[in-house]
């Protein structure tokens, strides 16, 4: 072999990623089954409950829904991501796994991110459709009609679908990287730590741009920097681009330094 | 195979564990890390299995940074820590899913040290006491035919017959390429399977001689009183005194425990390196 492919092999061999993925799939198995059906019961359940309650199911705002449910279940999945971090013991056996830290880095990535984006939708459906059809059975009077796919993911308007999209990859790869960090409590402490940073920035700005009337103000510094709605969205791509890009990174390299 | 260079390590900044801590060692021995509670031990054995980074100095584990925890290292190299945790599936389907992950593991060597240990392959390791766990993992470790297998403690928790079944299996089941070290304060449970003894104490390695080396320069006796016996280091038995002398001809069983006595005491011992 080569000298860079040998090196290149250090890093990432797919047919290492790929028996990588079988042993912790073999090892998890049964916790992944306890996941996929305790998602499903609490959003039947869920679901059920709001098809009941309800009189006009018409009224439903299923994509809003599907959101807000999808957003919190993604935090929730994504906030136990690298679950062997938690505990020394399963710690010190992951990392003594003979496979790259990349490697392992990009199995938690597609095991909590892709996975997640892969298969939450077709649980809300398929749950939506079992629900609806529960609810008509429990219910008199005209059977309810399962409302078209694309209604479920539309937006409340196109110009809200790039920022949304930005916006939660910022979201998911900041919590990603905190789990990668933090040993104890990860989900709760990446927040409170975003939440803090959020206010300090804001906070900030506002007090010395607004309060001591700096500058002319936000609103003046905010014109002059942004001159229209496209410098504006685009320096927010960037933003967000790069802070999601960092975290990526800072994540993979916490694991790598990762001492037990 | 194991080359530490003014290794300075410490959980905390002011009183480091180990200060220009230095170690050499070559492949084909079973080495027996002794050391006193806290002396540092598992940290010594975490920091060659890649688990903590030194502070200062160098180490290289065939020519490898244990840290960078490259695959290529990790292929060769199982650790056995004393505290540990398995997966709650089978034997069976541990072994297929894990075994692929290391390129010299051996299936076959496997099942019969499954049948030494006594451990039913379809039993789930969820359900296993503590004393089996440590076992399946133990004949695991052996399988992989690692090059390097570190054992912190592995005889905790083992019962007497396993004990014995340990050092049958362990001394049967390795090559010239590979290296053992063991970490234990039970001395008596690996004093007629360990090649070299590696004393740690006070951040240093206080003694790193084979088993042949003090063997043919010390002898251990018991003895009921203390007169006219030119020692070097004595202490109470049942029955009257345990001596460690300068060897003089006679042929004597090799008693671990009594010269970790006498180091961590503070006797100075002069063992002349045979040049084998």
């Amino acid at each position: 072999m080569a000298p860079n492919s040998k090196s290149m092999n250090q890093i990432f061999s797919f047919s290492r990623f790929v028996k990588l993925a079988t042993y912790y799939f073999s090892i998890q198995k049964r916790r992944f089954l306890l996941i996929i059906g305790g998602a499903f019961v609490a959003l039947f359940l869920f679901l059920l409950g709001v098809l009941v309650r309800k009189n006009n199911w018409d009224g439903i705002d299923w994509a809003a829904m599907f959101y807000l449910i999808g957003f919190m279940g993604a935090t929730l999945y994504i906030g136990t991501a690298f679950s062997y971090l938690r505990k020394k013991e399963t710690t010190v056996n992951m990392l003594m796994v003979p496979a790259s830290v990349f490697e392992k880095y990009l199995l938690e990535f597609f095991n909590r991110i892709v996975m997640f984006v892969l298969l939450y939708p077709v649980l809300f459906i398929l749950t939506r459709r079992f629900a609806v059809a529960v609810a008509n059975f429990l219910k008199e009077g005209p059977a309810m009609a399962v409302s078209s796919l694309s209604e479920l993911f539309k937006m409340p308007s196109d110009d809200m679908v790039l920022p949304f999209i930005f916006v939660v990859i910022l979201g998911v790869l900041v919590v990603f990287a905190g789990t990668a960090a933090i040993r104890k409590y990860p989900l709760i402490k990446t927040l409170i730590f975003v939440g803090v940073v959020f206010i300090a920035c804001v906070g900030y700005f506002y007090l010395i741009l607004e309060k001591m009337n700096l500058a002319q103000g936000i609103a003046y510094v905010f014109e002059s920097i942004f001159h229209d709605q496209d410098t504006f969205f685009a320096s927010l791509y960037v933003i967000i681009g790069s802070s999601s890009l960092l975290s990526l990174v800072y994540g993979f390299f916490k694991l790598k330094e990762k001492e037990v | 195979m194991i080359e530490i260079q003014n290794l300075t390590f410490g959980y905390s900044r002011k009183s480091p564990l180990f200060e220009e801590l230095n170690l050499k060692a070559s492949k084909g021995s079973i080495i027996g890390l002794l050391g006193k509670n806290g002396a540092g031990k598992s940290t010594l054995l975490r920091i060659m299995a890649g688990l903590l980074s030194p502070q200062k100095g160098d180490i290289s584990i065939m020519g490898k940074t244990p840290f960078r925890r490259q695959p290529a290292f990790l292929q060769q190299v199982y650790f056995v820590p004393e505290e540990f945790s398995v997966p709650a599936i089978s034997i069976n389907a541990y072994v297929k899913a894990a075994g692929s992950l290391y390129p010299n593991f051996n299936p076959s060597k496997m099942a019969g040290i499954l049948q030494d240990f006594e451990l039913d392959g379809t039993k789930n390791l969820g359900k296993m006491s503590y004393g089996q766990k440590k076992k399946f993992l133990i004949a695991f470790a052996l399988s992989t035919n690692c090059r390097l297998l570190i054992l912190d403690e592995p005889t905790n928790g083992l019962d007497i017959p396993s004990k014995s079944r340990f050092r049958k299996v362990l001394a049967g089941a390795l090559s010239d390429e590979q290296m053992v070290v063991i970490s234990t304060h039970q001395v008596k449970d690996v004093e007629n399977l360990i090649d070299r003894i590696v004393l740690i104490d006070q951040g240093k390695i206080m003694f790193n001689h084979s088993v042949t080396d003090v063997s043919q320069n010390l002898a251990f006796q018991t003895v009921s009183d203390l007169h006219n016996i030119d020692c070097l280091y004595n202490e109470t038995a049942p029955g009257g005194f345990r001596v460690l002398k300068r060897k003089n001809g006679m042929e004597t069983p090799l008693d671990i425990e009594l010269l970790f006595n006498a180091i961590t005491n503070g006797t100075k011992l002069e063992i002349h390196e045979s040049d084998i």
